[in-house]
Order: C-alpha cells, then sequence, then structure tokens
C-alpha cells in the first residue's frame, strides 16, 4: 500500500511525511485545508512549523515508533503564517516496515479533542496493525475475519460479519462473522439484495448505513426491526464495500444497546471498510488471476492429452490394445477410474478399466465379476451407448448406488471405492454408437460439470474414429481374404502318378493397401479328353478390378478347356474375353502360362503356352532347365504370338510354373532374380512337390525379411517314380 | 539428345526423375530411376505433361532405369494407346538391361517402335 492510497483510504488522514524532519511526502486534500500554507509537500515541517508542540510529538513518534498526539489547541504557533489557531488535534503514527524501522509517520486529525486522544491513538495503532495483516491475507475468508474482528476489538461492536457479494449475482454471501445471537447467522449467510434494507442500501447506494438505536431501527427499517433489535442489539453500523465502482459487498457491526456513533467512529469503521474493501479487491483479482492460469493450464494438459490420445490411436495396436492405452492414460491427470465399453450386438462388453493402483483394479474386477453389472443401469454405458447422449454425474448419488446394489454386501463394497462424479460419452461414429467411455472421479475428491463435456466428447471422437476406421480396414480384409480364396482353388485335384502342390501367399498387410491379388494358380481336369488343365496367371495391377480379371480368367480358362480348345487356343479366348471385359482400354494385361498335361506311362506330356509370363523351370535329377517359350501378355493386342511347345516330363522329374512375386522379390540384397531361383531348385533335388513348394515360398520370404511386396503364387508339378 | 530447350529434371518422389527435351519433332522423355507401382504415378503425370505438348513422335526412353516392373510397362501401353487414339506416334528406347528383359518377356518389344533395337550392347 503506498502512502497516497492510505491517504485515500483514512478519510481522517492529513499527511504523510518522510525522515527525522518529516519531510511532507503527501498531503490530503484535508490536510491542505487544515494546515494551510504552513505544510507543503516536500518541505520538512521541522522547518515550516518550527515551535509549538508538533514537532515535539512528531519526533517523538518518529522517536519511538509509537503513536503520538498533539491535542486540540496545543498546536497554536506564532509562526504559523496564518493567522488562525489551529483548532485541531493531531495524531501521528509512525509508518513503515518494522523491521527495518520507523520510515516517516501518519498525520491524522483528531476530531473529537482531547477527550478521545486516547481511543484515536489505540485505532491508529490498530489500523496500522491491519493495514499490515490485510496485505498479507489471501483469502475473502481472511480478510472478512481481520476487519470484523479489527473492529470489533476497537470499537466494541459486540457482533459482526463481514459479506461479500456473489459475482454476477445479486446476492451477498458471509465471510466472517462473529458475536450474533441464535440462528441469525444460519438465516443470513447468504442473502439476496432487497432495497429497503440497511445491509442492501448500503451496498446498493454505496453509502453506509448508520443506525444509532432501536427507535431508528423501527423508523427506518420496519420490516428488519425485529431481527436489528434482537437479543438488546441496537446500534447498528452497514458499512458498503466498493472500489472504484465495484460493489464487493458490506460489513456490518452491530452493538448492544443504543450509541451515538460519533466522527471519528465514523471515519475510522469507513477507512476500516475502505482497507477491507480493497483487500478484497486485491483478493478478486489474485483468484481470478490464479482460476484463469489453472484453466489455462488445465486445457493446456487437455490439449497434449488429446494429441497422445491421437498418437495412441494411430499406433500399431489392436484396437482393444488402444482402448486400453488410451483408459491407461486417462487416469494419468484427467480421472481417477476410466473404463471402455463396446456394444456388441445386444452386449456391452467392457474391453478396459484403468486406475493408477493395480490393487483397486482387481478389487472392481472381482466386484464384476461377483456382481455381473446391470447393463440397462440408468447412466450406464449401456445407456449412453444405446441413446448415444452423454451423462454428467457431477455427483453420484449414495442413492443410485443402493438402488443397482445387488445385496448389503455388494452396497458396502461399491460405496468403499468412493465413486464420487462421473462423465459417460457415447463412441459415436458416422451417426453409429460403438460404445460408451467412462471417465469417474473418486478419492481425488474433483466434480466433472458440464464444462467438461467438450473435452471428454473430443476425446471419446478421436477414440471413436480409430474405432471405426479399425472396423472398417478389419471388414475390408475380410472381403479381400474371403475374395481371394474365391480366385484359389481350395485344394488340388488329385492327379494318378502326379503330385501337385500350389501356394499362394498375399503381400504384407503393412506394405500395402487392402488388398486382393491378381496371382492365380489352378488345375483342373478335362474330362473328356483325360487331360489336366494347370494354370498359373498374374494380372497387372491390384485391387477389385485386378481380382475381376482374375476371376474372368480363371473361368474363362475353365470354360474353354472344357470345350476342347489346345492350350494357346484357350489363351487367346481369355485374351480375347479381356479385351470385350474392358471395352477396348489396354490398361489392364495379365501374364499367364497355361498348360495340357496327359499322364503317359513313362511320365507325363506337357503342351504348354506362355503369355508373356515368367519362363517355368524343369528340374530333371539336379538339373535345371528354363522353358523359354515367347509369348504375348493378354488382355491388350488382338492377335497375340502365342506358341506351344511340348515338353516330357519323366518320372521324378519336377516342373515350377511361379509369379513374378518370386523372382522380382526385392530384398536388402536387390532383387532376387531367375537365377537364384535355378539354384534353388537346383538343391531341391529329390525333395517332394510340398518340400520344393515350401522351400521356395520360406526362401522368397526369408529374401524379403519376411516382409512381401507383391504376391506370390506357385505350382509345383512333380511326376512321381 | 540435351538440347537449350531442356527442361531442369523434375524432383520427384521414391527415387524417379524425368528429363525432356526436343529432338527436331520428337519430344524424348527420358526417366531416371526405379519405376515401379510407387512411382508410376510421378511418371504418368510427366508423360501425361509430354503427351499435352502434341508432339509427333513421343519417346519415352527407359534405358537409364534402374528397374522397371509391370506397372512400367502399363504406363507403356497406356502411352501408347494414347497416341495410337491421336493419330501420332510413340516410340520407346528400352536399352539392353533388365528393362529390355522385361518387356522381352512380356512378348512386346515386337509390337512397340523400339529405338535402340538394332544398337549393339553397350
Amino acid at each position: 500500500m503506498t502512502a497516497a492510497d492510505l491517504l485515500s483510504v483514512l478519510p481522517d488522514a492529513l499527511a504523510i511525511t518522510a525522515g527525522a524532519d518529516h519531510v511532507v511526502e503527501s498531503l490530503s486534500p484535508r490536510g491542505g485545508q487544515l494546515f494551510g500554507t504552513a505544510v507543503r509537500t516536500g518541505r520538512p515541517i521541522r522547518e515550516t512549523v518550527p515551535t509549538g508542540g508538533l514537532v515535539a510529538a512528531l519526533d517523538a513518534a518518529y522517536r519511538d515508533g509509537e503513536t503520538t498526539v498533539v491535542p486540540r489547541g496545543v498546536m497554536s504557533s506564532a509562526a504559523v503564517p496564518t493567522a488562525d489557531e489551529w483548532s485541531f488535534g493531531v495524531s501521528a503514527s509512525p509508518v513503515g516496515d518494522i523491521s527495518r524501522g520507523v520510515s516517516g509517520l501518519l498525520l491524522r486529525v483528531l476530531a473529537d479533542g482531547p477527550a478521545d486522544v486516547d481511543g484515536s491513538r489505540a485505532r491508529a495503532h490498530e489500523f496500522q496493525r491491519l493495514t499490515e495483516q490485510l496485505s498479507s491475507a489471501a483469502t475473502p475468508t481472511e480478510i472478512g475475519r481481520l476487519t470484523a474482528t479489527a473492529a470489533a476489538t476497537l470499537i466494541g461492536a459486540d457482533a459482526s460479519v463481514v459479506y461479500a457479494r456473489v459475482e454476477g449475482e445479486d446476492v451477498l454471501e458471509s465471510l466472517h462473522h462473529a458475536g450474533w445471537p441464535g440462528d441469525t447467522v444460519e438465516r443470513f449467510r447468504r442473502l439476496p439484495m432487497q432495497r429497503g434494507r440497511p445491509l442492501s442500501d448500503a451496498v446498493l447506494t454505496g453509502r453506509p448505513v448508520w443506525i444509532e438505536d432501536a427507535h431508528q431501527w423501527r423508523s427506518q427499517y420496519p420490516e428488519m426491526a425485529p431481527v436489528g433489535v434482537a437479543e438488546g442489539h441496537e446500534a447498528t453500523a452497514c458499512l458498503p464495500l466498493r472500489v472504484e465502482s465495484r460493489e464487493l459487498g458490506a460489513a456490518v457491526f452491530s452493538f448492544s444497546g443504543a450509541r451515538a456513533f460519533g466522527l471519528a467512529e465514523r471515519e475510522f469503521l469507513l477507512a476500516v471498510a475502505a482497507l477491507c474493501a480493497q483487500a478484497l479487491d486485491r483478493a478478486r483479482l489474485y483468484t481470478a488471476e490464479r482460476e484463469a492460469r489453472a484453466a489455462a493450464e488445465r486445457e493446456r494438459d487437455r490439449m497434449s492429452f488429446l494429441a497422445r490420445a491421437s498418437q495412441l490411436m494411430e499406433a500399431p495396436f489392436s484396437v482393444e490394445e488402444r482402448l486400453r492405452r488410451l483408459a491407461d492414460l486417462a487416469v494419468t491427470g484427467i480421472c481417477d477410474w476410466s473404463a471402455v465399453h463396446f456394444v456388441r450386438g445386444s452386449r456391452l462388453e467392457r474391453v478396459a478399466v484403468a486406475h493408477l493402483d493395480p490393487a483397486k483394479v482387481a478389487f472392481v474386477e472381482e466386484l464384476e465379476h461377483r456382481y455381473p453389472p446391470d447393463p440397462d443401469a440408468p447412466g450406464g454405458a449401456m445407456q449412453v451407448a444405446r441413446s448415444g447422449v452423454p451423462v454428467v454425474m457431477s455427483e453420484i448419488p449414495d442413492d443410485l448406488l443402493v438402488a443397482s446394489a445387488k445385496d448389503e454386501t455388494h452396497l458396502e463394497l461399491m460405496r468403499a471405492i468412493g465413486l464420487s462424479s462421473a462423465i459417460v460419452v457415447p463412441l459415436l461414429s458416422r451417426g453409429r454408437s460403438l460404445g460408451a467411455l467412462t471417465l469417474v472421479h473418486a478419492e481425488s475428491g474433483e466434480r466433472f460439470t458440464d464444462d467438461d463435456l467438450t473435452f471428454v466428447g473430443q476425446l471419446a471422437t478421436t477414440a471413436a474414429l480409430a474405432l471405426d476406421n479399425a472396423a472398417l480396414y478389419e471388414a475390408q480384409r475380410t472381403v479381400a481374404r474371403t475374395l481371394q480364396t474365391a480366385l484359389l482353388p481350395a485344394e488340388l485335384p488329385k492327379v494318378p502318378g502326379v503330385r501337385c502342390a500350389g501356394r499362394y501367399r498375399p503381400p504384407s498387410p503393412d506394405l500395402t493397401d487392402v488388398y486382393v491379388g491378381g496371382d492365380l494358380y489352378d488345375i483342373h481336369e478335362d474330362v473328356e479328353r483325360g487331360r489336366w488343365a494347370l494354370t498359373v496367371a498374374d494380372v497387372c495391377g491390384k485391387g477389385p478390378q485386378a481380382a475381376a480379371l482374375t476371376a474372368l480368367i480363371r473361368h474363362t480358362v475353365h470354360a474353354e478347356v472344357g470345350h476342347g480348345y489346345a492350350p494357346a487356343d484357350v489363351l487367346r479366348r481369355v485374351n480375347t474375353a479381356m479385351l470385350r471385359h474392358h471395352g477396348g482400354a489396354r490398361a489392364r494385361f495379365a501374364t499367364m502360362v497355361h498348360a495340357a498335361l496327359t499322364v503317359e506311362p513313362t511320365g507325363a506330356a506337357v503342351t504348354l503356352v506362355n503369355g508373356g509370363h515368367p519362363p517355368g523351370l524343369v528340374l530333371r535329377g539336379d538339373r535345371v532347365e528354363s522353358i523359354a517359350v515367347p509369348g504375348t501378355l493378354v488382355g491388350v493386342y488382338p492377335d497375340p504370338n502365342l506358341t506351344e511347345v511340348e515338353i516330357h516330363l519323366a518320372p521324378g522329374d519336377t516342373m515350377l510354373l511361379y509369379t513374378d512375386g518370386v523372382t522380382e522379390a526385392h530384398g536388402p540384397q536387390g532383387f532376387y532374380g531367375s537365377e537364384p531361383l535355378e539354384a534353388l531348385l537346383a538343391t531341391l533335388a529329390g525333395e517332394s512337390a510340398d518340400a520344393i513348394a515350401d522351400a521356395i515360398l520360406t526362401e522368397v520370404s526369408d529374401f524379403q525379411c519376411g516382409r512381401l511386396r507383391d504376391d506370390v503364387a506357385l505350382l509345383v508339378i512333380q511326376v512321381q517314380r | 539428345m540435351n538440347g537449350p530447350r531442356d527442361t531442369a529434371p523434375s524432383e520427384t518422389s521414391g527415387g524417379l526423375w524425368a528429363v525432356s527435351s526436343w529432338d527436331s519433332d520428337r519430344l524424348v522423355l527420358v526417366l531416371h530411376g526405379d519405376l515401379d507401382i510407387d512411382t508410376l504415378p510421378t511418371a504418368q503425370d510427366e508423360v501425361s505433361a509430354a503427351e499435352g505438348q502434341a508432339p509427333r513422335v513421343l519417346v519415352l526412353d527407359l534405358s537409364q532405369l534402374g528397374y522397371v516392373d509391370s506397372s512400367g510397362v502399363r504406363m507403356v501401353l497406356l502411352a501408347q494407346q494414347v497416341a495410337d487414339d491421336a493419330g501420332r506416334l510413340l516410340a520407346v528406347r528400352l536399352g539392353h538391361g533388365a528393362t529390355r528383359r522385361v518387356f522381352d518377356m512380356l512378348g512386346i518389344t515386337g509390337r512397340l517402335e523400339v529405338l535402340d533395337e538394332g544398337e549393339a550392347s553397350p
């Protein structure tokens, strides 16, 4: 508090001096009026008023650190230029930091003459003490207590109460009270402001209301008189607490019996009220600032929490694991308990429950095991998930526990968890409710309010989106797997005298989008001609369009083989069917190798045609031959060059047909290529068709560190010895 | 082949970049790097931009590519179709390495105007 502040809140203040010569630091308007020109700002009183009792009193106060008084009449001096004798008394109270000593004096007028000297001195002293105390009081309650106590001890008030105005409302709330009879305190703890009542009038008009006796009560405030004069109380001072135009509240002091409020007393009480108001205003600002800071910090924490939650939702975990981690994250600062529930048909499945203390989680799990929760409980996850409407329970009423308890023990156990406040929000995605997110406060004693809905809603949206994406992804993968399965033979037919092995491996899910491959292998019987049709094909591109072409190829081959066409003609018909299928656009092509196999007593005769496909390999003993036969890819040109070759497979010989997912495999050492494949096949001499197929798949997979970029199809045909 | 109208190499993704230049009435687009499913969109953009200039002959030079898979073949087939439809010509340079082998295996080298077919292997 500055000197100027002091002068402004003390109606009887005259001046503030500094130093041993009492240099006038500031002079109140009233000081200027009373002292006249004898006392001037910036000039030492020792020089301007050298004689008389004033300087001596100032010296004593300055030296001893005690309030001194110069009664009226003692202060006259011939040296004073004004002709009038000073007809007022002055008190001088030391100011300054107690620990560092007196730095100056506060001069105040003694309005009531010499008789009040002692009172004035005590009041000045008390006032100074109150100033110091209020400057360190932080809470409105503490300020109220100090104000009421100071006034009561100094003026002898028998009861006191300090009210603060509830921000934004016409309501006063008691901060501190003392000495009131009976149930007065309870009745007036919270007061709506109402004109025509002394306290409200004081607040609303900004002017103090002084009631000195029972008569004044009855004449001015007849309605309130019974309260005002209860149990011998009569004189009452209602003082507004204001800073500038801010109505902060009011202080009320009540006295037993009648009392005439003297000028000094009125001024003292008003000064106390002014001090109190300033302290309240400071506390209000401090509180507002602290709340704003806390709100900003909470907002920042929540934003960072949301960011972490979003990251979590993109992490490479299963949906359940992500939600478990989300629940774990929530209890690190948002709430004490958290849970996530999924709707699965008509059931509600709890996928996560979290608390920082694992023992408590275990307790709840045991509890839910013993007492399976009622899915239809009001405000429960199921209700919220079904309705899509969030529920905020700022307080979890005991009634709710009683209602949902199965028996006394259950109730006791539920009470023991100490749930105090909860918020349940639906996990909504594209208008569909997938489940619910539940956050609960317990031992922290915190409360959720409607204000928290936005944040918790954002959190639920983040979770629901991830959940929905994951569900879509799973659904697509299921479709892809189903489609892929439909494109491949469920099992290869048994060809007498020949062992066959087919393999298909899709690309690694993390290296591709949802994938339906274009690779195909197939063996089917041409019953009429006693032959077997072998096919390995690779449609350029991926996805549903590629899958459609793969299906077209497979079914066209089946049909044309059934019509008795030779392999090259089968391919030409596939070529025509593809051209017809995509109406002249060349974008989609396929490569394929197709053969007709006839089992013979000496082995197998194979008539093979290759439409732009990687050449097949034949393993004879430990020698590998490449079936290099030129041919045009299918699906682009109306007149592909296709040449049939005849291959004889002796008993023990193995033919390998494959897609470029093998030879074009790309790993840390570059491309796999056809030579390593031939070398590998040579090492597999004597192995079964299945063993050869598996060995090649393993090698291709290992070459790419287990992560296939392209799909792979293999067909191994081995003539039995 | 590089003349004053050369463009700066286009900065492209996934290790594929292109340089185009005019050689009389031919627009030559030289692709460098790897051409596969990942870089196909970039390559396709370059080819479309070249087609947009309506050269009498568009030369796609694939001989400088480190790698080309069926995606690149598909791109060439599409470009050939565009040229056919517009009454213009598409020619390719395939070099004598892996790119050439890919086109050979697919049986389409004979169906494309291959400029470096008769040249000796380097």
